[in-house]
């Protein structure tokens, strides 16, 4: 799953732990989601939806392995 | 900067495991750890209740920092636990079938008598819990291997 945080991040001029501490996660968290490591939950990915105000599928892209 | 979180969680960890260490410690130092020749039921029922403390000791610390994570951290603990054990467990299977063959004897690490069964208790006992602790160790260095992987990709156009 491909998302934009990075560039929603940067727009705000957020550094990772800026945007964790929002979030309530660990600065490794949100590095994770920003690489692709790691795709987030559905409450975290709609509390990413929330801070940004913005929907869902327009932060996060599903694509087919 | 160390993230609190991380703080709350390193915390809890050590004080589990220094805390079950510390009441082991204590009551090895009290009593002794030397056996006797007729077993003692005072000491032996004493050392169990011990340890069996000193264990939900540590589960319950343990049980805090696991809650003290972050979803994706317990996500990889998660994985480094389940395929680190079962990996470290199915190591231990061709380690238990060379010293239940005599392996030891043969390599003239166990000595004749009350010493060699012992020692069969002790290992049979720790064999299982090194290997899978091992097993962890393994499963989480493979993790961290795939994860530069998969962050290359998400990198690369």
């Amino acid at each position: 799953m491909k998302n934009r945080l990075k560039v929603l991040r940067a727009e705000r001029n957020w550094t990772q732990a800026d945007l964790a501490r929002r979030l309530d996660v660990t600065r490794e968290t949100v590095n994770a989601i920003e690489n692709g490591r790691y795709d987030p939950s559905l409450p975290l990915a709609f509390e990413i939806a929330l801070l940004f105000e913005a929907p869902i599928e327009a932060i996060f892209q599903y694509s087919r392995r | 900067m160390v993230e609190r979180r991380n703080l709350r969680v390193a915390a809890n960890l050590a004080v589990g495991i220094l805390g079950g260490l510390a009441l082991c410690l204590v009551l090895l130092f009290a009593i002794g750890h030397t056996a006797l020749k007729t077993p003692d039921p005072v000491r032996i029922i004493g050392f169990t209740l011990v340890v069996a403390l000193a264990m939900l000791w540590a589960c319950w610390f343990a049980a805090r920092a696991h809650f003290a994570e972050d979803e994706y951290q317990r996500q990889q603990e998660t994985f480094d636990s389940f395929w680190g054990g079962w990996l470290g467990i199915g190591a231990s299977a061709p380690v238990f079938v060379f010293i239940a063959m005599g392996g030891l004897n043969w390599l003239d690490l166990a000595s004749s008598g009350r010493g060699q069964v012992f020692r069969a208790f002790v290992l049979g006992y720790f064999l299982p819990v090194a290997c899978a602790t091992i097993g962890v160790i393994v499963a989480r260095a493979w993790r961290r291997l795939r994860d530069k992987r998969i962050a290359r990709q998400a990198i690369e156009p």
